[in-house]
């Protein structure tokens, strides 16, 4: 039997079947327990605030457009409920405007060989992620972690492709150089 | 301990929505608010138009836009004499529409330079239209007469205001030390003075029935004239009609 896609079971609930929202849940709570520890280094609440992340978006679920992709809908939720927490701790500034939205750039070519770096990376990402600013952090968790295109990260923070590219690069450079202070 | 986890998200999750406590907000609520949304970004869009076009107005009406051509006292004047207020409201209006229009696909995937970019280019075409159905002159001609009092506070602050420095008129009389104007609002005559030292970027040949933008400070009903030019636009007919016959005006030497 065909799996049913995201999309399909959220009309589904659109129409009244609250209980297929059962399955979302099922199908999303690891990915964004995951993006919600390693985006909020040092938040207890993880739990509690992927639980919100749900309320949340069966609470607008009329409001998500079938035709489009799910995913990226309820990342953008997820990402105004853990920026929100961010804002409510007050750990870490979080700007308003981020002036790299302001000009274009070139479009950096997104990385192929995700695979042969990705352990390299990612060994580095989990010894030193808590260390970077939070406009870099989420897009390398996006990136690395949930395996989300440049498109998608662009959609789930609202900020221009390009921009995404910018971050990236340049969270990996600073990636490299606490990781060179720390270890070497 | 992840799967029991993950099993009290969705747990907890679906007890909300049984008990009630989540609710799912109906479909009209977000088709309400996009509606809100769109109706708020179209009035701050004509908002935008209107004081666009009425600063343009303004600056045309009072002359003010055409003394940058009066070298470097001309461009000083025209800093010192640009509706501020008016400038001030259209760049707040321009940033409230960017945040209005950033939520769509279009806006937020481009750079924020394109969409500001985008927002001036829709000013410009909004104000260029707005200038050819003479929508301001309609407006500007009902609060001469008096038959708009709810428009009378905006032209009267800016598009009827008194500059020292900057008048703008029709020529209804050529002597020889130059030339007499009349200008709006209340058909005032000044007496034009031209020497050697007035700049005329655009030549001296000015005749009765001209309208003229006179650069050079106001003593009483005389105006030794730093700098003048015509305009080729006429004042608005309810100035005098001048003399039939149309004389020309040339520099003494």
């Amino acid at each position: 039997m065909v799996e049913k896609t995201d999309e399909e079971i959220a009309q589904a609930v659109q129409n009244g079947n609250s209980e297929s929202f059962g399955l979302l849940v099922e199908r999303y709570e690891q990915k964004l327990l995951r993006y919600a520890k390693k985006f909020l280094f040092g938040y207890t609440d993880a739990e509690d605030l992927v639980q919100e992340v749900f309320i949340k978006s069966y609470i607008n679920i009329q409001s998500f457009n079938t035709n489009r992709r799910f995913s990226p809908w309820l990342y953008r939720i997820a990402h105004n409920e853990f920026i929100n927490a961010i804002k409510k701790k007050g750990k870490e500034p979080v700007p308003f405007w981020d002036p790299d939205t302001l000009f274009p750039h070139p479009v950096a070519a997104e990385i192929t060989d995700r695979e042969v770096i990705e352990k390299d990376l990612k060994k580095i990402l989990d010894s030193c992620l808590d260390k970077l600013e939070q406009k870099y952090r989420e897009p390398l968790v996006l990136f690395y972690f949930e395996e989300m295109d440049y498109q998608t990260i662009g959609d789930v923070l609202k900020i221009p492709v390009a921009t995404v590219g910018v971050r990236l690069h340049r969270a990996r450079l600073v990636l490299r150089k606490i990781y060179n202070q720390i270890y070497e | 301990m992840n799967n029991l986890n993950h099993d009290l998200i969705k747990d907890k999750v679906l007890a909300k929505i049984e008990s009630g406590e989540a609710y799912m907000k109906p479909r009209w609520h977000f088709i309400l608010k996009t509606v809100l949304w769109l109706s708020g970004t179209v009035i701050v869009a004509l908002l935008l138009i209107f004081v666009a076009s009425l600063t343009l107005f303004s600056l045309r009406q009072t002359g003010v836009l055409f003394i940058p051509a009066f070298g470097f006292r001309g461009i000083g004047a025209f800093l010192l004499s640009l509706p501020w207020i008016l400038i001030v409201f259209a760049v707040v209006f321009i940033i409230v529409l960017e945040i209005l229009v950033k939520r769509y696909t279009f806006a937020y995937r481009r750079p924020l330079l394109y969409s500001i970019l985008g927002i001036l280019f829709f000013v410009i075409i909004g104000s260029i239209l707005i200038s050819i159905t003479h929508f301001h002159q309609g407006l500007y001609r009902s609060v001469r007469e008096g038959r708009s009092q709810l428009a009378k506070p905006l032209y009267r602050d800016f598009s009827l205001k008194e500059l020292r420095h900057v008048q703008r008129g029709e020529i209804i009389l050529i002597n020889d030390n130059g030339f007499r104007i009349v200008k709006p609002p209340d058909d005032d005559e000044f007496d034009v003075i031209i020497s050697s030292q007035t700049r005329l970027p655009f030549g001296m040949d000015f005749e009765v029935g001209d309208t003229v933008v006179v650069f050079g400070e106001k003593d009483d009903s005389t105006i030794e004239a730093i700098g003048v030019r015509k305009v080729g636009e006429d004042m608005p007919p309810r100035f005098h009609a001048g003399p039939g016959k149309r004389q020309r005006f040339y520099l003494p030497r």
